[in-house]
């Protein structure tokens, strides 16, 4: 077991970082040690080409896997032109994987997937590891107890040839989510609820862990959009301590321990949990009971409303900066103060990405989606997050439904969270996206992105405008 | 990509925004492209496209090397490309309040500070731009100061020693870690397996 020292109670961060801490000279960053290095096909290449113009090798490519996501055409705009034929981008990678030896899930593997479901999904993701990607969202592998955060090429690099990256220690802040969700809520919800209380800096620099009965109570796949988009919050690391649930998502898994092994790492991993009177550099509260369907009415994750709400008039907002950026969102989104968000078409709905397309969000969808059909005017895209998310949804015949829904059932991978594999909107489209950004031009240049639940996407398919999925209940 | 830095003096490009992501700094469909022209092509390349009166597309901003930001510049996707963009086209500091982490860890390994104004010295810097849009700034990593051309005005970088250090020798992290090869090798043999 690792010594984490005695002393005052520790934090899960405290924990995992003190155990990875390969040098730390007074002054300088920490060399971190990483313990698992995910590549996807979006960030990889000048990595790759580091490498090489400084004559290194992959050091541990036991510890390196590699998948195809970013890049991954979904089927939604047609077959291409060129036939079947990958991205170069994406065939790059599985070649430069297959010259040094790292494992690559390619698009024609079982388990390939969006880079942050597929690590949980496989077991390789597990509490206690460090883990870097080259990708924002990295942050979602902290729902199982990892310490994981975003590196950029460069340090894609530096984790390739060294196993190694220069780290600043983070502060730490504990969200502390209480009471009972509503019918129609869901953890989408409250972290969309929390960045239009808090804003979209309140983590910045912090490591934010969750906690509080309603995060016990929630499933690992819920537990992970609420890590997921803590990027949004400006922070780079999202947790969640260890426990029960963690261990019943895990056993089992791939590249989960087995045997006396499995006893071994659960005690392990047990022990890593944020002890009772650890103290935190900072601490929220959210009154689950309190949230509503959320959706967002602007251009950044915290311009959030309940979807019973209207959009905000800038000139009730006292600073001026974040008037201006008001305008500015509502000038893009060509949205008008005042006026109800339930109500406003879309062109199109997402149902997918690395915050939205576990399984628990299509049965989410699926169960909205049931018997009814998507408006006429709207397209409905459902994007699985991975092949064994697909094939298992396809197992509870969830594809079946959301065809004869009339929703297009892509393959699996980024798809129209982010515009680099052809998946886009038309200029002055809104779309409504159970994604993790409305960021100007994210789903195409000039697109208006709506970020909502699975639930709230499915209710708004239907009606072709934003709609509140409680409306379709008894 | 510049290998180290040395002093930059420059008229400033004002994009006072906040929250500029890096979707607007270069958008994904770019993140990939090969070679300088390319990366300076996508630079803010749907703002560009969106508007001729986007800062970059006036005349008078051309050649100009330090960028004054909104705060939180940076912040959303983790491309590095958004660093690789800003050096590409011509940009050799980034002066703000506060930038998202990861993008200015991005900087640092294209020898791009992304200068640290405390909000006074800020708005300060700010004002001087505005009464003469022609003012020159200079950025010494060095002396560790922004001086503002004909005046006192010297603000402190808000960039730590380490990093200071590393862009203006061009020894880079990479190097640095490699030097500790060794004592990774000895963690790897100690440690506890997880």
């Amino acid at each position: 077991m690792p010594n984490f020292g005695t002393g005052r109670p520790k934090t899960l961060y405290e924990k995992i970082w003190a155990s990875h801490v390969v040098d730390q000279v007074p002054g300088h960053p920490a060399v971190l040690y990483v313990d698992l290095h995910l590549v996807h096909d979006g960030t990889y290449r000048r990595a790759f080409e580091l490498l090489v113009e400084r004559g290194l090798r992959v050091a541990r490519t036991d510890l390196t896997f590699a998948v195809t996501d970013h890049c991954v055409p979904s089927g939604m705009m047609g077959t291409p032109k060129n036939g079947n034929a990958m991205p170069a981008v994406v065939q790059g990678l599985i070649k430069v994987c297959n010259e040094t030896g790292i494992k690559v899930f390619g698009p024609d593997d079982l388990e390939q997937g969006i880079v942050h479901i597929i690590g949980s999904e496989l077991g390789l993701t597990q509490p206690g590891k460090t883990i870097i990607c080259g990708d924002s969202h990295t942050s979602t592998h902290g729902a199982l107890g990892a310490l994981a955060f975003a590196v950029g090429t460069t340090e894609i690099a530096h984790g390739l040839a060294t196993q190694c990256v220069l780290q600043q220690r983070s502060k730490t802040m504990r969200v502390r989510i209480d009471g009972k969700l509503k019918p129609g809520v869901s953890s989408k919800d409250i972290i969309l609820a929390l960045l239009a209380r808090e804003g979209i800096t309140a983590g910045t620099g912090y490591a934010v862990e969750y906690s509080g009965a309603t995060v016990a109570g929630m499933s690992v796949d819920a537990r992970m959009t609420l890590c997921n988009m803590t990027a949004e919050l400006g922070s780079r690391i999202g947790l969640v301590s260890p426990d029960e649930r963690t261990l019943a998502y895990l056993k089992g898994r791939a590249f989960a321990p087995r045997g006396a092994d499995w006893d071994a790492a659960c005690e392990r991993w047990c022990a890593l949990a944020t002890e009772d009177d650890a103290v935190f550099d900072r601490e929220l509260h959210v009154n689950a009971n309190a949230v509503a369907p959320m959706v967002t009415y602007g251009t950044t994750p915290a311009m959030g409303i309940p979807v019973t709400g209207r959009i905000p008039n800038p000139d009730s907002i006292a600073d001026t900066t974040a008037r201006r950026a008001c305008v500015e969102a509502l000038r893009y989104m060509d949205l008008h103060p005042g006026d109800p968000i339930a109500g406003k078409k879309v062109s199109m709905v997402f149902i997918g990405s690395c915050t939205n397309a576990r399984i628990e969000d299509l049965r989410a969808a699926a169960s909205l989606l049931d018997g009814r059909k998507v408006a006429d005017g709207t397209r409905l895209i459902v994007v699985a997050g991975s092949q064994s998310i697909k094939r298992q949804a396809e197992s509870e015949g969830l594809h079946s439904l959301f065809r004869s829904a009339g929703a297009t059932w892509g393959i699996p991978g980024c798809s129209l969270c982010v515009g680099m594999n052809g998946d886009m909107a038309a200029p002055g489209e809104y779309v409504a996206s159970t994604s993790n950004r409305n960021f100007q031009g994210r789903q195409g240049p000039g697109v208006r992105t709506f970020l909502l639940s699975p639930l709230t996407a499915a209710a708004t398919a239907i009606k072709g405008q934003i709609a509140d999925p409680r409306s379709f209940r008894s | 990509m510049p290998k180290k830095f040395s002093a930059v003096t420059s008229k400033l490009v004002p994009l006072l925004i906040p929250n500029v992501d890096t979707d607007q700094i270069i958008p994904a469909q770019y993140v990939n492209v090969s070679g300088e022209d390319a990366l300076a092509g996508a630079l803010f390349a749907n703002r560009k496209a969106e508007s001729a009166d986007f800062v970059l597309n006036l005349p008078e901003m051309k050649d100009r090397a330090i960028m004054l930001c909104g705060a939180n510049f940076g912040c959303g996707s983790s491309r590095e490309a958004a660093a690789w963009a800003l050096a590409a086209g011509g940009f050799r500091a980034v002066i703000g309040t506060t930038f998202h982490e990861t993008f200015a860890r991005n900087c640092v390994q294209s020898c791009l500070p992304t200068v640290r104004l405390t909000a006074d010295a800020f708005d300060v810097l700010v004002a001087a731009h505005y009464s003469n849009p022609d003012l020159e700034v200079r950025v010494d990593l060095e002396a560790r100061n922004v001086t503002v051309q004909d005046s006192d005005l010297s603000f402190p970088t808000g960039i730590d020693d380490f990093t200071a250090d590393l862009m203006v020798s061009g020894i880079d992290e990479l190097t640095y870690l490699l030097e500790r090869k060794n004592m990774i090798a000895k963690f790897e043999l100690d440690r506890v397996s997880l």
